[in-house]
């Protein structure tokens, strides 16, 4: 049987488990769309290679290997999946599938590569790099800079093009070296420094543009 | 005689204007901060026997955009660039005028880069202006507006112009330029080099595509599109991308930052938007700027008065009784009334009110307050950006609707214009407000008006936000750095403001005396003012002559309180109306129908039915609110 379908069935049990606890048979049939007896064959499969416990009458526990390689690959999708949305600009439907596919053929390394060109400060103990990538790489949207930050602009993230253009326009271009100067007022405009010139963004402009912190 | 034209294109705030000034000596307004020129600006000038025609355009950071400001200069560059465009720069940051020069280049327009403002630069930056202009293979000029350095060369260097054949080109990565030498195969468009079309073609230039054919146009949409698709990323962003990554090589080559502390300047200029100090430094500039206003426009006031009843006293109505007796000592009366309400109403109100603005738009320091009202202005349905249009409206309500244009939503738009045209107090309607009911019914009543007004302020904000159609906007804008201000400068732009009130006001408010003083000295003015009565008298509780001074108001709102003045005459204001009536006439006239100037420019920019929305609500706002403050200032 394919690697793709038991990574699938880990995924799975995760999300039912949340790591902790039982999953029952039914609820992984139910949610592979697959009937309880070809769940519990693969069970079987994935309990002889030690990533989970199966009792009978009580259901699945992911082992700490099971729990390792489930988490792994989520957060490989999650990477892969906000790779698609934000640096190549696929929908969310679209880049969710593809994400689906990726995180059984990931490698590590290019897992760690894509997470440092996306930045990762939505996720939380990512299992692929461990959270000392957190720290050092941060693809994070202008408005979420702190005083004083440098950043390199990685891209521009939204629907309306008119803005895209506006701030293009005034020279927040990726590959721009873009730091903070200031915060204004609350949720008010805050001033970047750009080469020479210093730059006045609202909120709304700012989250558009997205850096990796230098 | 030879004929060169010339087209001045730039970012916003390089100083295109002080070079247009210290190129043609034509003067325009000029200030420190981004979008000041909002219409051509058009001179001639002689030199060497040639005439050369100079075109500033407005500022715009890019080519590439799609601002009203954007698609005016591509229109111009296009339709009528003339022989020479000149990109003038600021030469402290040359970064993104690099780019802008690059895209005037591979529209294959002659260029010039002016690097303005090079006496400042020279302090920061070494520049190696011989290797900037080898590597973008045009004539690079230094300049300074400020001292006119380098204008003559500039000048010189424009006449002996011969273009050159292979300017500068930006390589941009192959994909794209695999693109470009495809579209160049189909054509050209207005003589235009056909890769800068092409280029724009594929950005999705609204200008240039309005021009391309159908075939063009969808060719380079399937080539955006497919360089989306196997990029994941716009075509835009990537050829904005291409343009910066080149600039950025090309500044690094030729400018050395020289070591440096911060300047005093710099660490101020800091200060004023951080979110400690930022906020207690506007109050502080408002309020000293309010205090400095009333303080010295009262003193003024009164000692210009004095100095001339003392140098005058009677003696132009004696010379004119000694001409034409009693009717010649009416007119010379009104001739005297007019002289003496000019002198004390426009020197001391309006000119310094222009001296003030004058100072703070040239100081930098205005944008810093569009930021930080930013927030404040999104309750009302605005932006911060409508904080310069309304500085400018109190002093004149038309440069003030005019300058509305830099902001892109139609909305706005209409919502601070009809702030300034009904709330926003212009210079004259200050000099009413301080200069009658301030001074005759005490400070406290004319700073119940400015309540008033700002309360209206709210108002319409709030009420039109409401009834208007949200259009979500953004701020963007640059900070310039602060600068002491130029007084030369300064006064230019005050007397440039203020001689209209010399050669159009007061020979209409002499030929207005004139005419009133005969038809007193007949006795008809009070048969004409009684059947208004009921509005100056029953409604508002003011002496029936009061309706001159509100006819005048409509032509020119300094008319209303100079007309009263000579009205008043002989007898002083102080015993013309009580302090009571002094604050209905302020309100009301604070209120008013907008002038006939602003009227007219409404008209110009958002047509007839809300003009006549607007003036028609100023009026009965006036009116009613002014009757109000009668009926409660007749129980007290």
């Amino acid at each position: 049987m394919a690697t793709g379908n038991r990574e699938d069935y880990l995924l799975r049990i995760l999300r039912i488990t949340d790591g902790e606890g039982t999953a029952k048979t039914n609820d992984i049939a139910a949610l592979m769309n697959v009937s309880a007896a070809s769940v519990t064959e693969m069970l079987k499969v994935l309990a002889e290679d030690g990533l989970i416990e199966y009792r009978k009458y009580k259901g699945v526990s992911l082992t700490e290997k099971g729990l390792a390689q489930a988490k792994r690959l989520r957060d490989k999708h999650q990477i892969a999946e906000r790779f698609l949305m934000d640096v190549l600009d696929k929908d969310q439907g679209s880049a969710h599938e593809e994400a689906c596919k990726m995180e059984h053929v990931l490698s590590d390394e290019s897992a760690k590569k894509m997470c440092r060109i996306i930045g990762a400060a939505d996720m939380t103990e990512c299992e692929v790099c461990g959270p000392e990538c957190l720290k050092k790489e941060s693809g994070i949207q202008l408005n979420r800079m702190s005083a004083g930050m440098n950043g390199k602009i990685s891209h521009l993230k939204c629907d309306n093009s008119e803005k895209i253009r506006k701030l293009l326009s005034i020279g927040f271009v990726p590959g721009r070296t873009v730091s903070l100067v200031n915060r204004t007022t609350n949720n008010g405009p805050i001033i970047f420094r750009m080469g020479e010139s210093n730059i006045a963004l609202d909120q709304d402009l700012a989250s558009i543009v997205f850096v990796n912190i230098q | 005689m030879d004929e060169i034209r010339v087209t001045l294109v730039g970012q916003p705030n390089a100083g295109k204007s002080s070079l247009f000034t210290r190129m043609t000596g034509v003067g325009v307004i000029i200030s420190n901060y981004a979008g000041t020129t909002v219409e051509f600006e058009e001179a001639t000038v002689t030199r060497n026997g040639v005439n050369v025609h100079v075109h500033d355009l407005p500022g715009t950071y890019a080519l590439s955009g799609n601002s009203d400001d954007e698609r005016m200069v591509m229109d111009a560059l296009v339709n009528d660039p003339g022989d020479v465009v000149v990109v003038v720069a600021d030469a402290s940051n040359i970064e993104g005028s690099i780019v802008l020069c690059f895209e005037v280049i591979e529209l294959g327009l002659p260029t010039i880069l002016a690097l303005n403002k090079m006496d400042l630069a020279m302090k920061r930056f070494d520049t190696d202006l011989s290797l900037l202009s080898r590597i973008l293979k045009i004539p690079v000029v230094p300049v300074s507006a400020r001292s006119a350095l380098g204008v003559d060369a500039l000048m010189d260097e424009i006449i002996s112009f011969k273009k050159r054949t292979a300017a500068f080109n930006v390589r941009y990565d192959s994909h794209t330029e695999e693109y470009i030498e495809e579209l160049t195969s189909i054509g050209t468009i207005a003589g235009l080099d056909p890769r800068g079309v092409a280029v724009k073609l594929l950005e999705a230039d609204e200008f240039i595509s309005s021009l391309a054919s159908d075939e063009e146009r969808e060719t380079a949409e399937r080539m955006a599109a497919e360089f989306e698709r196997s990029h994941g990323e716009s075509i835009n962003v990537h050829i904005a991308r291409d343009r910066y990554g080149q600039a950025g090589i090309v500044k690094n080559e030729v400018q050395k930052k020289t070591a440096r502390e911060l300047t005093f300047s710099e660490k101020l200029s800091d200060m004023t938007t951080a979110p400690a100090t930022g906020i207690p430094i506007l109050i502080g500039v408002l309020f000293l700027t309010f205090l400095t206003f009333i303080g010295v426009s009262n003193f003024l006031e009164g000692l210009i008065h004095d100095a001339y009843v003392s140098a005058v006293g009677d003696s132009l109505r004696d010379i004119g009784e000694r001409i034409g007796g009693d009717l010649g000592a009416a007119v010379m009366e009104g001739i005297n009334g007019s002289i003496l309400a000019i002198l004390t109403i426009v020197v001391p109100f309006i000119m310094l009110f222009y001296v003030l603005l004058g100072i703070l738009e040239d100081s930098g320091y205005l944008p810093r307050a569009v930021v930080l009202l930013d927030r404040t202005m999104h309750s009302l349905g605005l932006h911060g950006g409508a904080f310069i249009p309304m500085m400018v409206g109190l002093g004149c309500n038309v440069p003030a609707i005019m300058a509305t244009r830099v902001i892109a939503s139609k909305r706005e738009r209409i919502i601070i214009s009809t702030m300034i045209a009904m709330a926003v107090p212009c210079s004259a309607q200050l000099a009413i407000i301080l200069g009658a009911t301030g001074k005759y019914a005490g400070i406290a009543a004319a700073f119940s008006i400015f309540m008033l007004l700002l309360a209206m302020i709210f108002v319409i904000g709030i009420l039109m936000n409401r009834w208007m159609k949200f259009e979500p906007t953004s701020l963007a804008m640059e900070m310039p750095d602060l600068s002491a201000p130029s007084m030369k400068n300064v006064i230019f732009k005050t007397w440039n403001r203020c001689k209209d009130f010399f050669i159009l006001a007061f020979p209409l408010l002499v030929a207005g005396s004139i005419i009133l003083e005969v038809l007193l000295f007949y006795g008809a003015l009070d048969a004409m003012v009684g059947p208004f009565s009921f509005i100056t008298g029953t409604l508002l509780g003011l002496p029936p002559i009061v309706i001159i001074a509100f006819v005048f108001g409509i032509l020119r709102k300094e008319m209303a309180l100079a007309m009263l003045m000579v009205l008043a005459a002989p007898i002083t204001l102080a015993d013309f109306m009580t302090p009571d009536q002094f604050l209905v006439f302020g309100v009301v006239m604070a209120l008013y129908v907008p002038c006939l100037a602003t009227v007219a420019v409404l008209w110009r920019e958002f047509g007839a039915k809300n003009t006549v929305l607007i003036s028609g609500t100023s009026l009965i706002a006036a009116l009613m609110i002014g009757a109000g403050f009668n009926a409660i200032l007749s129980l007290i």
